[in-house]
Protein backbone atom coordinates (compact mmCIF):
# COMPACT_ATOMS: atom_id res chain seq x y z
CA UNK A 1 0.00 0.00 0.00
CA UNK A 2 1.66 3.34 -0.94
CA UNK A 3 1.15 6.34 0.38
CA UNK A 4 -2.17 7.79 -0.67
CA UNK A 5 -1.33 11.19 -2.97
CA UNK A 6 -1.40 14.76 -1.20
CA UNK A 7 -4.71 15.86 -3.12
CA UNK A 8 -6.59 12.44 -1.61
CA UNK A 9 -5.49 12.55 2.29
CA UNK A 10 -8.43 13.28 4.63
CA UNK A 11 -7.25 16.65 6.67
CA UNK A 12 -6.37 14.91 10.23
CA UNK A 13 -4.07 15.52 12.48
CA UNK A 14 -0.58 13.89 12.99
CA UNK A 15 1.07 11.96 15.96
CA UNK A 16 2.97 15.35 16.93
CA UNK A 17 0.03 17.54 16.94
CA UNK A 18 -1.46 15.18 19.23
CA UNK A 19 1.19 14.76 21.09
CA UNK A 20 1.85 18.49 21.73
CA UNK A 21 -2.00 19.10 22.31
CA UNK A 22 -2.31 16.84 25.15
CA UNK A 23 1.37 18.09 26.72
CA UNK A 24 -0.36 21.71 26.61
CA UNK A 25 -3.60 19.87 28.93
CA UNK A 26 -1.57 18.49 31.12
CA UNK A 27 0.76 21.59 31.75
CA UNK A 28 -2.93 23.50 32.04
CA UNK A 29 -4.35 20.53 34.25
CA UNK A 30 -1.20 20.72 36.54
CA UNK A 31 -1.75 24.16 37.25
CA UNK A 32 -5.43 23.72 38.14
CA UNK A 33 -5.71 21.16 39.84
CA UNK A 34 -4.17 22.72 43.21
CA UNK A 35 -6.34 25.61 43.24
CA UNK A 36 -9.50 22.80 42.53
CA UNK A 37 -8.03 20.62 45.39
CA UNK A 38 -8.19 24.10 47.76
CA UNK A 39 -11.51 24.80 46.72
CA UNK A 40 -12.69 21.12 47.52
CA UNK A 41 -11.17 21.65 50.77
CA UNK A 42 -12.59 24.76 51.39
CA UNK A 43 -15.62 23.33 50.32
CA UNK A 44 -15.14 20.16 53.04
CA UNK A 45 -14.80 22.21 55.81
CA UNK A 46 -17.25 25.09 55.01
CA UNK A 47 -19.75 21.64 55.04
CA UNK A 48 -18.57 20.80 58.45
CA UNK A 49 -18.75 23.91 59.90
CA UNK A 50 -22.38 24.74 58.67
CA UNK A 51 -23.19 21.14 60.35
CA UNK A 52 -21.89 22.25 63.63
CA UNK A 53 -23.75 25.43 63.26
CA UNK A 54 -27.29 23.86 62.47
CA UNK A 55 -26.63 21.07 65.24
CA UNK A 56 -25.93 24.24 68.25
CA UNK A 57 -28.73 26.14 67.00
CA UNK A 58 -31.00 23.44 67.30
CA UNK A 59 -29.72 22.28 70.98
CA UNK A 60 -30.36 25.88 71.81
CA UNK A 61 -33.74 25.77 70.24
CA UNK A 62 -34.49 22.26 72.30
CA UNK A 63 -33.04 23.88 75.66
CA UNK A 64 -35.69 26.97 75.33
CA UNK A 65 -38.63 24.41 74.89
CA UNK A 66 -37.21 22.81 78.72
CA UNK A 67 -38.14 24.85 81.55
CA UNK A 68 -37.72 23.71 85.27
CA UNK A 69 -37.95 24.84 88.73
CA UNK A 70 -35.21 23.30 89.71
CA UNK A 71 -31.98 25.35 89.09
CA UNK A 72 -29.73 22.49 88.29
CA UNK A 73 -32.19 21.12 85.72
CA UNK A 74 -34.11 22.30 83.03
CA UNK A 75 -32.68 23.58 79.58
CA UNK A 76 -29.96 21.10 77.70
CA UNK A 77 -26.82 20.26 78.83
CA UNK A 78 -23.74 19.50 76.01
CA UNK A 79 -20.89 17.92 75.58
CA UNK A 80 -18.30 18.91 73.23
CA UNK A 81 -15.81 16.66 72.67
CA UNK A 82 -11.70 16.43 73.18
CA UNK A 83 -9.89 17.99 70.48
CA UNK A 84 -9.09 15.29 67.65
CA UNK A 85 -6.04 15.17 64.81
CA UNK A 86 -7.15 13.00 62.27
CA UNK A 87 -11.62 12.91 62.34
CA UNK A 88 -13.51 10.82 59.80
CA UNK A 89 -17.26 10.73 58.71
CA UNK A 90 -19.59 9.91 61.72
CA UNK A 91 -16.71 10.62 64.38
CA UNK A 92 -18.41 12.58 66.93
CA UNK A 93 -17.95 16.37 67.64
CA UNK A 94 -20.78 16.81 70.59
CA UNK A 95 -23.44 14.95 72.25
CA UNK A 96 -26.61 16.16 73.91
CA UNK A 97 -27.70 14.81 77.12
CA UNK A 98 -30.21 11.93 76.73
CA UNK A 99 -33.13 14.28 78.36
CA UNK A 100 -32.67 16.46 75.45
CA UNK A 101 -34.30 14.53 72.47
CA UNK A 102 -32.82 15.46 69.40
CA UNK A 103 -33.19 14.89 65.72
CA UNK A 104 -29.25 13.83 66.07
CA UNK A 105 -28.24 13.12 69.61
CA UNK A 106 -24.44 12.88 68.91
CA UNK A 107 -23.29 15.64 65.74
CA UNK A 108 -20.76 13.79 64.06
CA UNK A 109 -18.70 14.54 61.68
CA UNK A 110 -20.66 14.37 58.00
CA UNK A 111 -19.59 12.27 54.90
CA UNK A 112 -17.77 14.69 52.85
CA UNK A 113 -16.43 12.16 50.36
CA UNK A 114 -13.52 11.27 51.80
CA UNK A 115 -12.59 14.43 53.94
CA UNK A 116 -10.67 14.42 57.47
CA UNK A 117 -10.46 17.04 59.33
CA UNK A 118 -8.45 18.41 62.75
CA UNK A 119 -11.05 19.41 65.65
CA UNK A 120 -10.40 21.17 68.53
CA UNK A 121 -12.60 23.50 70.85
CA UNK A 122 -11.33 26.63 72.19
CA UNK A 123 -10.92 25.69 75.74
CA UNK A 124 -6.95 24.77 76.49
CA UNK A 125 -6.55 21.58 78.02
CA UNK A 126 -4.90 22.71 81.29
CA UNK A 127 -7.90 25.44 81.99
CA UNK A 128 -10.93 23.24 82.03
CA UNK A 129 -12.49 24.11 85.40
CA UNK A 130 -14.71 21.30 85.95
CA UNK A 131 -14.69 18.93 83.01
CA UNK A 132 -17.54 16.75 82.85
CA UNK A 133 -17.68 13.52 84.34
CA UNK A 134 -17.43 9.81 83.04
CA UNK A 135 -21.17 9.30 83.19
CA UNK A 136 -22.20 12.86 81.67
CA UNK A 137 -19.78 11.74 78.87
CA UNK A 138 -21.10 8.68 78.36
CA UNK A 139 -24.81 10.21 78.64
CA UNK A 140 -24.01 12.13 76.08
CA UNK A 141 -22.72 9.75 73.18
CA UNK A 142 -18.96 10.64 73.71
CA UNK A 143 -16.56 8.13 73.31
CA UNK A 144 -14.54 7.32 76.34
CA UNK A 145 -11.54 8.08 74.81
CA UNK A 146 -12.64 11.98 74.28
CA UNK A 147 -13.85 12.65 77.58
CA UNK A 148 -10.52 13.69 78.93
CA UNK A 149 -9.69 17.42 77.40
CA UNK A 150 -13.78 17.61 76.59
CA UNK A 151 -15.96 20.19 77.86
CA UNK A 152 -19.62 20.53 79.11
CA UNK A 153 -21.92 23.58 78.77
CA UNK A 154 -25.32 24.46 79.25
CA UNK A 155 -28.43 25.89 76.96
CA UNK A 156 -30.99 27.92 79.17
CA UNK A 157 -34.39 28.11 78.52
CA UNK A 158 -33.50 31.84 78.61
CA UNK A 159 -31.85 32.05 75.38
CA UNK A 160 -28.38 32.22 77.52
CA UNK A 161 -25.59 29.63 78.06
CA UNK A 162 -23.70 28.91 80.10
CA UNK A 163 -20.62 26.18 81.44
CA UNK A 164 -18.99 24.70 84.56
CA UNK A 165 -15.94 24.18 82.31
CA UNK A 166 -15.26 27.31 81.08
CA UNK A 167 -13.56 29.63 83.57
CA UNK A 168 -14.38 32.81 82.38
CA UNK A 169 -17.91 33.19 81.29
CA UNK A 170 -17.25 36.69 79.41
CA UNK A 171 -15.47 34.24 77.09
CA UNK A 172 -16.69 33.17 73.51
CA UNK A 173 -16.65 29.55 73.19
CA UNK A 174 -15.34 28.44 69.21
CA UNK A 175 -15.18 25.40 67.88
CA UNK A 176 -12.01 25.11 65.37
CA UNK A 177 -12.09 22.64 62.62
CA UNK A 178 -9.24 22.55 60.19
CA UNK A 179 -8.24 20.02 57.04
CA UNK A 180 -6.65 16.61 59.09
CA UNK A 181 -3.36 17.26 56.26
CA UNK A 182 -2.31 19.93 58.22
CA UNK A 183 -3.62 22.76 55.05
CA UNK A 184 -5.81 25.62 55.72
CA UNK A 185 -8.69 26.78 55.70
CA UNK A 186 -9.59 26.90 59.33
CA UNK A 187 -13.08 27.42 60.33
CA UNK A 188 -14.54 28.47 63.60
CA UNK A 189 -17.93 28.08 65.36
CA UNK A 190 -18.42 30.53 67.40
CA UNK A 191 -20.90 30.21 70.50
CA UNK A 192 -20.96 34.30 71.88
CA UNK A 193 -20.46 34.58 75.27
CA UNK A 194 -24.17 35.01 77.32
CA UNK A 195 -26.33 34.98 74.86
CA UNK A 196 -24.61 32.35 72.57
CA UNK A 197 -24.74 33.78 69.08
CA UNK A 198 -23.57 31.48 66.57
CA UNK A 199 -21.38 32.49 63.93
CA UNK A 200 -18.76 31.05 61.74
CA UNK A 201 -15.12 32.51 60.92
CA UNK A 202 -12.50 31.95 58.87
CA UNK A 203 -8.80 32.50 58.80
CA UNK A 204 -6.58 31.06 55.66
CA UNK A 205 -3.98 29.82 58.32
CA UNK A 206 -4.09 25.53 58.73
CA UNK A 207 -4.28 24.04 62.05
CA UNK A 208 -6.65 24.51 64.61
CA UNK A 209 -3.75 25.84 67.22
CA UNK A 210 -5.67 29.86 66.73
CA UNK A 211 -8.67 31.01 66.30
CA UNK A 212 -10.55 33.16 63.14
CA UNK A 213 -9.74 36.70 61.94
CA UNK A 214 -12.71 37.34 59.90
CA UNK A 215 -16.41 36.31 61.39
CA UNK A 216 -17.78 38.83 58.40
CA UNK A 217 -17.99 36.22 55.40
CA UNK A 218 -16.88 32.79 54.75
CA UNK B 1 -5.37 35.75 3.63
CA UNK B 2 -5.92 32.26 1.07
CA UNK B 3 -7.03 34.12 -2.51
CA UNK B 4 -8.18 30.75 -3.68
CA UNK B 5 -10.49 29.18 -1.34
CA UNK B 6 -13.30 27.51 -2.80
CA UNK B 7 -15.19 25.77 0.35
CA UNK B 8 -13.49 25.24 3.91
CA UNK B 9 -13.71 21.41 3.15
CA UNK B 10 -11.50 22.02 0.41
CA UNK B 11 -8.01 22.62 2.29
CA UNK B 12 -10.12 21.53 6.09
CA UNK B 13 -7.94 23.86 8.57
CA UNK B 14 -9.65 27.02 10.12
CA UNK B 15 -7.80 30.55 9.15
CA UNK B 16 -6.37 32.75 12.12
CA UNK B 17 -9.15 35.37 11.68
CA UNK B 18 -11.31 32.06 12.59
CA UNK B 19 -9.26 30.88 15.31
CA UNK B 20 -9.64 34.89 17.15
CA UNK B 21 -13.30 34.85 16.55
CA UNK B 22 -13.52 31.25 18.46
CA UNK B 23 -11.21 32.02 21.50
CA UNK B 24 -12.62 35.74 21.84
CA UNK B 25 -16.73 33.91 21.40
CA UNK B 26 -15.51 31.26 24.36
CA UNK B 27 -13.75 33.90 26.44
CA UNK B 28 -16.81 35.78 26.66
CA UNK B 29 -18.20 32.41 27.61
CA UNK B 30 -16.00 32.22 30.82
CA UNK B 31 -16.37 35.65 31.65
CA UNK B 32 -20.30 35.38 31.55
CA UNK B 33 -19.89 32.25 33.74
CA UNK B 34 -17.48 33.42 35.99
CA UNK B 35 -19.63 36.34 36.59
CA UNK B 36 -22.64 34.15 37.53
CA UNK B 37 -20.72 32.26 39.74
CA UNK B 38 -18.96 35.07 42.14
CA UNK B 39 -22.32 37.06 42.56
CA UNK B 40 -24.24 33.73 43.50
CA UNK B 41 -21.30 32.95 46.35
CA UNK B 42 -21.20 36.61 47.03
CA UNK B 43 -25.53 36.81 47.39
CA UNK B 44 -25.64 33.39 49.10
CA UNK B 45 -23.08 34.73 52.04
CA UNK B 46 -24.99 37.91 51.61
CA UNK B 47 -28.63 35.79 52.60
CA UNK B 48 -26.68 33.81 55.08
CA UNK B 49 -25.27 37.02 56.65
CA UNK B 50 -29.16 38.78 56.40
CA UNK B 51 -30.23 35.46 57.69
CA UNK B 52 -27.85 35.54 60.96
CA UNK B 53 -28.66 39.26 61.58
CA UNK B 54 -32.13 38.02 62.01
CA UNK B 55 -31.84 35.55 64.31
CA UNK B 56 -29.63 37.63 66.64
CA UNK B 57 -32.38 40.40 66.67
CA UNK B 58 -35.19 38.15 67.51
CA UNK B 59 -32.59 36.29 70.61
CA UNK B 60 -32.05 39.82 71.85
CA UNK B 61 -35.67 40.88 71.57
CA UNK B 62 -36.19 37.49 73.47
CA UNK B 63 -34.01 38.04 76.00
CA UNK B 64 -34.83 41.58 76.52
CA UNK B 65 -38.22 41.20 76.81
CA UNK B 66 -37.72 38.12 79.48
CA UNK B 67 -35.42 40.11 81.65
CA UNK B 68 -38.15 43.49 81.18
CA UNK B 69 -40.72 41.04 82.16
CA UNK B 70 -39.26 40.50 85.95
CA UNK B 71 -37.72 43.47 86.51
CA UNK B 72 -39.67 45.90 88.38
CA UNK B 73 -37.90 49.28 87.12
CA UNK B 74 -36.14 50.26 83.96
CA UNK B 75 -33.42 52.85 84.63
CA UNK B 76 -31.95 54.86 82.12
CA UNK B 77 -27.73 55.62 82.30
CA UNK B 78 -26.61 54.24 85.18
CA UNK B 79 -22.99 53.80 85.45
CA UNK B 80 -21.54 50.42 84.99
CA UNK B 81 -20.17 48.63 87.59
CA UNK B 82 -16.53 46.83 88.06
CA UNK B 83 -17.71 43.83 86.84
CA UNK B 84 -18.62 44.98 83.52
CA UNK B 85 -16.12 45.28 80.81
CA UNK B 86 -16.71 49.42 80.57
CA UNK B 87 -16.97 49.65 84.14
CA UNK B 88 -17.62 53.60 84.92
CA UNK B 89 -19.29 54.33 81.75
CA UNK B 90 -22.86 54.55 81.35
CA UNK B 91 -25.76 51.90 80.58
CA UNK B 92 -28.08 52.45 78.18
CA UNK B 93 -30.59 50.69 79.88
CA UNK B 94 -30.64 48.56 83.18
CA UNK B 95 -33.44 46.45 84.29
CA UNK B 96 -33.72 46.07 88.54
CA UNK B 97 -35.09 42.98 89.20
CA UNK B 98 -35.95 42.16 92.85
CA UNK B 99 -34.07 39.46 94.12
CA UNK B 100 -36.24 36.11 95.14
CA UNK B 101 -34.94 36.03 99.11
CA UNK B 102 -35.36 39.04 101.17
CA UNK B 103 -37.92 41.91 101.56
CA UNK B 104 -39.52 42.64 98.41
CA UNK B 105 -40.35 46.14 99.27
CA UNK B 106 -36.70 47.06 100.11
CA UNK B 107 -35.33 49.31 96.55
CA UNK B 108 -31.76 48.09 97.83
CA UNK B 109 -32.35 44.25 97.57
CA UNK B 110 -32.58 44.29 93.30
CA UNK B 111 -30.04 42.60 90.78
CA UNK B 112 -28.94 44.90 87.85
CA UNK B 113 -28.89 43.85 84.23
CA UNK B 114 -27.41 46.36 82.41
CA UNK B 115 -27.40 46.98 78.40
CA UNK B 116 -24.86 49.08 76.97
CA UNK B 117 -22.93 49.73 73.61
CA UNK B 118 -19.33 49.08 73.66
CA UNK B 119 -16.70 49.10 70.82
CA UNK B 120 -19.75 48.43 67.98
CA UNK B 121 -21.67 45.69 69.88
CA UNK B 122 -23.75 45.62 72.18
CA UNK B 123 -23.29 44.20 75.70
CA UNK B 124 -24.95 42.70 78.84
CA UNK B 125 -23.76 42.99 82.46
CA UNK B 126 -25.85 40.75 84.73
CA UNK B 127 -25.86 38.17 86.87
CA UNK B 128 -25.16 34.31 86.03
CA UNK B 129 -28.02 32.36 84.91
CA UNK B 130 -28.75 28.49 86.27
CA UNK B 131 -29.18 25.93 84.87
CA UNK B 132 -32.67 26.20 84.11
CA UNK B 133 -32.39 29.88 82.97
CA UNK B 134 -33.25 31.43 86.28
CA UNK B 135 -31.20 34.39 87.31
CA UNK B 136 -29.14 33.26 90.39
CA UNK B 137 -29.60 36.41 92.74
CA UNK B 138 -26.75 35.25 95.42
CA UNK B 139 -25.25 38.09 96.48
CA UNK B 140 -22.08 39.26 95.95
CA UNK B 141 -21.34 36.82 92.96
CA UNK B 142 -19.50 38.51 90.15
CA UNK B 143 -21.80 39.84 87.35
CA UNK B 144 -20.98 38.15 83.94
CA UNK B 145 -20.56 40.22 81.30
CA UNK B 146 -20.62 39.34 77.19
CA UNK B 147 -21.50 40.44 74.00
CA UNK B 148 -25.40 39.70 73.15
CA UNK B 149 -25.30 41.16 69.76
CA UNK B 150 -21.86 41.47 67.47
CA UNK B 151 -21.41 44.31 64.94
CA UNK B 152 -24.66 46.12 66.63
CA UNK B 153 -26.01 49.01 68.43
CA UNK B 154 -28.92 49.66 70.32
CA UNK B 155 -30.41 53.08 70.85
CA UNK B 156 -33.66 54.25 72.42
CA UNK B 157 -36.05 55.34 70.37
CA UNK B 158 -39.71 56.39 70.29
CA UNK B 159 -42.08 53.65 68.56
CA UNK B 160 -45.69 53.64 68.47
CA UNK B 161 -45.78 56.75 70.15
CA UNK B 162 -44.07 55.42 73.18
CA UNK B 163 -40.60 55.88 74.50
CA UNK B 164 -38.57 54.72 77.30
CA UNK B 165 -39.82 55.02 81.06
CA UNK B 166 -39.19 53.66 84.83
CA UNK B 167 -41.74 50.56 83.27
CA UNK B 168 -40.69 49.99 80.18
CA UNK B 169 -37.66 50.05 77.34
CA UNK B 170 -38.62 51.30 73.82
CA UNK B 171 -35.84 50.47 71.86
CA UNK B 172 -34.46 49.52 68.56
CA UNK B 173 -31.03 47.50 67.24
CA UNK B 174 -28.88 49.20 64.51
CA UNK B 175 -26.99 47.31 62.27
CA UNK B 176 -24.70 49.09 60.35
CA UNK B 177 -25.64 47.50 57.20
CA UNK B 178 -27.95 44.93 55.99
CA UNK B 179 -31.19 44.00 57.73
CA UNK B 180 -32.73 46.41 60.13
CA UNK B 181 -35.34 45.17 62.59
CA UNK B 182 -38.23 47.22 63.84
CA UNK B 183 -38.74 48.95 67.25
CA UNK B 184 -39.59 46.81 70.26
CA UNK B 185 -41.35 47.52 73.51
CA UNK B 186 -40.23 45.72 76.65
CA UNK B 187 -42.53 46.24 79.36
CA UNK B 188 -41.13 45.68 83.10
CA UNK B 189 -44.14 43.63 84.58
CA UNK B 190 -43.19 42.90 88.14
CA UNK B 191 -45.41 44.80 90.71
CA UNK B 192 -45.84 45.03 94.32
CA UNK B 193 -48.56 45.31 96.25
CA UNK B 194 -48.40 46.87 99.46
Amino acid sequence: MGRPAASDRIAGFTLVELLVTVAVLGIVAAIAVPSFLFVLRRERVNALAFEIAGWLEESRSIAARRVNTNPDAGGCAIVIAAPQADAQAGAVIAGISSDCTSRDQQLRVPDTWGGRFQISHSVPAGSISIAPTADECSDSGIPSGLCTGSVSLFFTPRGMWSSDSVANLSDDLEIRIAPADGSGPRRCVRLSSILGSIDIGSADAAGVQAGCDSYARI
Amino acid sequence: MRGSRHSWRSDGGFTLVELLVALVAVQVVFVAAGSVLISHVRSSSNLELAQRQRDNAARLDYLIQVEASEAAEVVQSSTLPDDCVAAGQNSLATFLVPRDEGNYLDSSNVSSIYYYNHQGNVRRCGPQVHRNGVLDHTEGLALVDGVAVRDAQIELVSCQGQSTTSRQLVYRLVYPSGYQPACSIARARTVFIQ
